[in-house]
């Protein structure tokens, strides 16, 4: 059902890969090595848990990446994915905020059993709420 | 008893009144412009780049002001902004009051572009700086998302603005 969403998503992943050094004209990092694999890794275990595509997918100034949901009624998840981090902020539809932010879970990691933390399950079952 | 200015400020030792329409030149890669979303805009329209290091630059949309915002570059209009910066820019706007209801401050910065303001506390150094720490990196982020929900388009990429709504000094 949300095959062409995800490979949409997948697209925008692999270009943040031809982000050149100061893409934003103000000294921008290019995303960082390995990280677009990582969000394609992220998106391969959402979309084999049935989670939708996420809506945006697009870098920040020190190299990291954002991915964003934009749920009916107002309900917005924002994954920030660093080298070695994740971190999730849910805004509710009333506005309230809720971060979080954890070691990147091993099976999204680039290395097996690399970065494998106890926060891993908080943080699948934030995102899939 | 001083109270907040109710009409557009015409110079910068006005202070930022609520009801002021702050503006960021934003790369089009960063903000999906075309799809309506709720809210309209994504958090990286208000995440500070590197050269945010004193905060998050925005302009003010007053009359003066406005004109120098988009002629920061020399240029003297969006017409005359070369195309393939017009097609990657647009520019988002955000009540000033938006800023303060989150607990931001919104201050006068004229040293570089009449009409700047800067969000202090939305600064490079805590986003991913020196500074920078999780707590510090999400509240930022916090902050962009909710300033993003109660933004808007002001100027589409490729499109030109419209005209001030104040009459032109």
């Amino acid at each position: 059902m949300f095959s062409r969403q995800w490979e949409s998503a997948r697209d925008e992943a692999r270009d943040l890969d031809k982000y050149a050094p100061n893409w934003d004209g103000a000294d921008a990092d290019p995303v960082a090595l390995g990280l677009v694999q990582v969000a394609l890794k992220l998106f391969r275990r959402l979309e084999t848990d049935g989670f939708p595509a996420p809506d945006l997918v697009y870098p920040a100034a020190d190299g990291s990446v954002y991915v964003e949901w934009h749920h009916a009624g107002g309900f917005v998840q924002m994954v920030n994915l660093r080298p070695g981090r994740i971190s999730l902020v849910l805004m509710r539809p009333d506005g309230t905020i809720d971060p979080q932010s954890s070691e990147t879970p091993a099976d999204v990691s680039l290395e097996e059993g690399d970065a494998a933390c106890a926060d891993g399950d908080s943080f699948e079952f934030a995102l899939a709420a | 008893m001083p109270t907040e200015p109710t009409e557009p400020a015409l110079d910068d030792t006005v202070p930022v009144g609520g009801n002021e329409v702050l503006m960021r030149r934003v790369l089009k890669r960063l903000v999906d412009f075309d799809r309506g979303k709720t809210p309209p805009l994504q958090a990286g329209a208000f995440l500070p780049n590197k050269r945010d290091n004193d905060g998050l630059s925005l302009n003010r949309q007053v009359t003066d002001h406005y004109k120098h915002f988009l002629t920061a570059d020399g240029l003297k209009n969006w017409h005359e902004v070369p195309e393939n910066i017009r097609v990657t820019c647009g520019v988002v706007a955000v009540l000033a009051e938006v800023a303060r209801d989150i607990g931001l401050t919104v201050n006068p910065d004229p040293s570089t572009t009449p009409g700047h303001v800067l969000i202090q506390e939305i600064n490079w150094n805590q986003y991913a700086g020196d500074a920078t720490t999780d707590a510090s990196r999400l509240k930022i982020e916090e902050w962009a998302l909710q300033l993003a929900k109660r933004a808007n388009v002001l100027i589409q990429p490729g499109k030109p603005p419209d005209p001030p709504t104040s009459t032109a000094a």
